[in-house]
């Protein structure tokens, strides 16, 4: 470079010095060319970390607004599913079509979010329910209805954005809207619309999943109503039959009780009609015994003792006939009045002792030394007669027959045990019957009328107390029935 | 120092509500009340409402502001009433009230209310959806200053306030000045965050509050690039609230809410926004704002100890934030403790500054705390 500027005839020193001076320049340009090269790459670092940066908030906010979303759509759901909650447990109990459909109100339509309703029966197209929708638009969807109905019956949901809702979206003047059917059992029972008529951000999923489900609700309200009515007529057909059976009942127990009736005044008037030439008979027939009328061949007095004896039976059944048939026919009198049921015990005793004493029967009396119940005397005393008679028929030589008395609260439990031959199960339901007379070996032996305990279950119930039997075969029966103590006496 | 009573009622009727606020106010007031503000839902009869007030409490001024909710300490309340009664002397309260029609006089009536004060300190006002809040605005920026210690809430569509004076009721701009002993301050709070490459506004309609052009390109395509295939979800469910933009002013940012799409492309705004200004668009980041909302309050707590709160908060701003709304209330209560009342009501937009020295703007979804001491 020296000699370059030598060649210019320049003085050697200021050769040197432009020399110098162009080399700085050169290192100099050579320095900022590096720096603007340096610049250069950190601003195209830069835009791309700006870019970078604007890339992130592109995603940020693409995030945020979906999760914004998201979130809105969550709201949207758990306050549609709130008033769902609410609108069921308000119609929960309908039993009614009509009223069922009439819960479907403008308030309920708004909760839903929707501005008009129309319910429209698939059959006859009729409308049960019309919200909001003018009579041109309800056509629109009855002939949409009916001219898809083939169709209709295999889509769960037709919104306006279904192709088949094209036409019908046209006829109409509102541009969103929801067609669901209720389908009740296996058949579709009717169609429920609703629509908006803003335009503000169309059907929400939410919307759409609160509709189905409100269909699918009234769809199972409808089953419920079929199936209560169903009941309520198999109920009434039941409650009918009931009624048929009771009346046929009541009437074959009138009949019974008629029969009833006059078998008694039958009993009655035969007793009455036996008991005036049995009263001659047994008066004769005693008087014969007695020799009255002259000695008699021993032969005959054997015969004519029979005859005085079984006349004194036929005598003895025809007055508890007599006497059956006056407690049924509510002609008996009654005087129930205080009385020592020991005294009366003791007496009966007293009174069958000579039997007691043939039989060689040991017979104790376990009852406090006197007891006051309320009773009719005369009658009671026939209940005791006839069971300890009973218990003496029924123990063998030997034996031995308890009667009881035990006083528990306000009521006395007379028993009469006895240690005979027992009652068979079978039979103890039945001896209290009329001529009914259980088959054991004494009575095959002894005879009876049948009547003695049908007299006596009689009697108590007629002092409104109870009577029952326990008994064991072969080790022995016990006959209780109650009274019911007088106090203060 | 101000003598003030503060009360609750959720009582559904009118006559229960007003009994219940007159005797707890009366037992913190038995002389008299100079002053009383009342908040109440839509729930009840403004007509009946002043009619029982009147009567029972006697107060010598009486506004009325209904609003969609209520902030009553620490809950945010969808039924009740809510009064704040102050013992206030004549030359620190100014109240006045000016007709719609007679909008143009903005400017004498507010220098009229200052004189009447002995010292202006601070003005309250709320505006009524009638009213066109830049008209008001420059109104307030003629007679008292672009940057005067001011808080205005304001209903567009979403919210009515009915104000009273005396006896009779208008649908008018409610004034309220403060005088000398009042010491009072307000802070800002919005918790949006710049996100993004910044743009330009490059063309903008102040008149029509249109933004025609942003980085020379039609307004919308700044939505259209930021969310790609969810654009269309927000233009059809109009949620543009959710992301407003933001234009740059002394390092912070100012919101400038999107109302509507005019046309195809332009962008119906609500705020302050100027060609050639900076911008980005903002989302709101619920941590961020719960922070912040800490950091203010602290802050305050610690300079000023104040005795109440008065809260404009936004139905913006409780549309996105939803039950974090109702967190942030409660946080704001247990910061400021047993002994700082706090008492709000919730507006569509807001006229008033982030502090002073900044110029006043309008805005939407921000939430402002007034400090009583």
């Amino acid at each position: 470079m020296i000699e370059l500027f030598s060649s210019l005839n320049l003085p050697l020193g200021l050769a040197i010095i432009l020399s110098g001076i162009l080399c700085g320049l050169l290192f100099y340009i050579y320095y900022l060319y590096h720096k603007i090269f340096y610049l250069k790459k950190n601003l195209s670092n830069l835009e791309k970390e700006l870019k970078e940066l604007d890339h992130q908030a592109k995603l940020i906010i693409q995030s945020d607004i979906e999760s914004k979303l998201y979130q809105e759509a969550v709201g949207d759901k758990l306050k549609k599913l709130s008033f769902l909650k609410n609108f069921i447990s308000n119609s929960l109990n309908i039993l009614d079509r009509d009223e069922l459909f009439q819960q479907i109100n403008e308030k309920v339509i708004q909760d839903m979010g929707f501005e008009k309703a129309l319910i429209v029966l698939f059959g006859s197209l009729e409308e049960k329910i019309n919200i909001h929708f003018s009579k041109n638009e309800s056509d629109a969807i009855k002939n949409f209805i009916e001219r898809n109905r083939e169709t209709l019956l295999s889509l769960p949901l037709i919104s306006s954005e279904s192709e088949i809702a094209e036409e019908l979206k046209k006829n109409l003047n509102f541009e969103e809207f929801l067609l669901g059917p209720i389908v009740s059992g296996t058949h579709v029972y009717a169609f429920l619309s609703v629509s908006k008529c803003i335009i503000e951000g169309g059907m929400t999923e939410a919307e759409k999943e609160i509709f189905s489900i409100l269909c699918m609700y009234l769809g199972q309200c409808l089953d419920n109503i079929t199936s209560f009515e169903a009941l309520y007529q198999a109920g009434e057909e039941l409650e009918s039959k009931i009624k048929e059976k009771t009346f046929e009942l009541t009437k074959t127990l009138k009949e019974i009780e008629k029969i009833s009736k006059m078998k008694s005044d039958f009993i009655s008037s035969v007793s009455h009609e036996l008991r005036t030439p049995l009263t001659s008979i047994k008066g004769f027939s005693s008087l014969l015994v007695a020799e009255k009328f002259g000695k008699l061949p021993p032969q005959a007095k054997e015969r004519l003792k029979k005859i005085d004896d079984n006349v004194n039976k036929l005598v003895n059944m025809v007055n508890t006939l007599l006497d059956i048939s006056r407690i049924e026919s509510r002609k008996i009198e009654v005087k129930i009045a205080p009385y020592d049921i020991t005294k009366l015990i003791k007496d009966t005793v007293d009174f069958l002792l000579p039997q007691i004493e043939n039989k060689n029967i040991n017979l104790k009396i376990d009852a406090p030394s006197s007891l006051y119940v309320y009773m009719d005397k005369n009658l009671i005393e026939r209940v005791l007669i006839n069971l300890i008679n009973n218990a003496i028929k029924f123990t063998p030589p030997q034996g031995e027959i308890t009667v009881r008395c035990i006083k528990s609260n306000s009521k006395v439990t007379v028993s009469i045990k006895d240690t005979g031959c027992g009652i068979p199960k079978d039979d103890l339901e039945k001896i209290f019957q009329e001529f009914y007379r259980a088959d054991n070996p004494i009575n095959r032996e002894v005879r009876g009328s049948g009547l003695g305990l049908s007299l006596v279950k009689r009697i108590i119930e007629l002092h409104k107390e109870k009577i029952w039997v326990e008994s064991e075969i072969n080790r022995g029966t016990t006959f209780y029935f109650t009274l019911t103590e007088a106090k203060n006496v | 120092m101000i003598k003030f009573s503060l009360a609750l009622s959720e009582k559904p009727r009118e006559e229960e509500a007003i009994k219940e606020i007159s005797l707890k106010t009366k037992y913190v007031l038995p002389r008299k009340i100079d002053f009383t503000l009342i908040f109440f839902t839509p729930h009840y009869r403004d007509t009946l409402l002043h009619y029982i007030v009147s009567i029972t409490m006697r107060p010598e001024n009486i506004v009325q502001i209904r609003t969609p909710f209520l902030i009553y300490e620490s809950k945010v309340v969808e039924k009740g009433v809510v009064s704040v009664c102050m013992e206030l002397s004549q030359e620190n309260l100014g109240v006045d009230f000016i007709k719609t029609q007679q909008i143009g006089k903005i400017e004498v009536s507010l220098r009229r209310l200052v004189k009447k004060l002995k010292k202006y300190v601070y003005l309250l006002s709320f505006l009524p959806s009638s009213i066109d809040p830049y008209t008001y605005l420059h109104g307030v920026k003629l007679s008292l200053g672009k940057y005067a210690k001011i808080l205005c809430g304001g209903y567009s569509v979403s919210g009515e306030s009915s104000r009273w004076t005396k006896s009779k009721a208008e649908d008018n701009i409610t004034l309220i000045g403060l005088g000398e002993n009042i010491e009072i301050s307000h802070r800002k709070l919005n918790g949006f965050l710049p996100l993004g490459e910044s743009f330009t506004f490059t063309k903008v309609d102040e008149e029509r509050k249109l933004i025609l052009e942003i980085d020379n390109k039609p307004a919308i395509e700044i939505y259209r690039k930021y969310l790609g295939d969810k654009f269309k979800i927000l233009k059809k469910n109009k949620l543009f609230y959710l992301y407003p933009l933001g234009t740059k002013n002394n390092g912070n940012y100012q919101l400038v809410s999107i109302k509507e799409i005019l046309g195809k492309e332009s962008l119906l705004y609500l705020g302050n926004v100027h060609s050639g200004q900076k911008g980005k668009i903002m989302m709101l980041k619920e941590e961020l704002l719960l922070e912040n909302t800490k950091k203010v309050i602290e802050e305050e707590k610690s300079k000023h100890s104040p005795r109440l709160v008065i809260i404009f908060d936004s139905l913006i701003r409780r549309k996105i934030l939803k039950s974090k709304d109702n967190e942030e209330k409660t946080l704001i209560k247990e910061i400021l403790g047993k002994e700082t009342k706090v008492v709000g009501a919730y507006f569509d937009y807001h006229i008033g500054s982030r502090e002073a020295f900044e110029e006043l703007a309008i805005e939407e979804g921000n939430m402002y705390l007034t400090f009583w001491q």
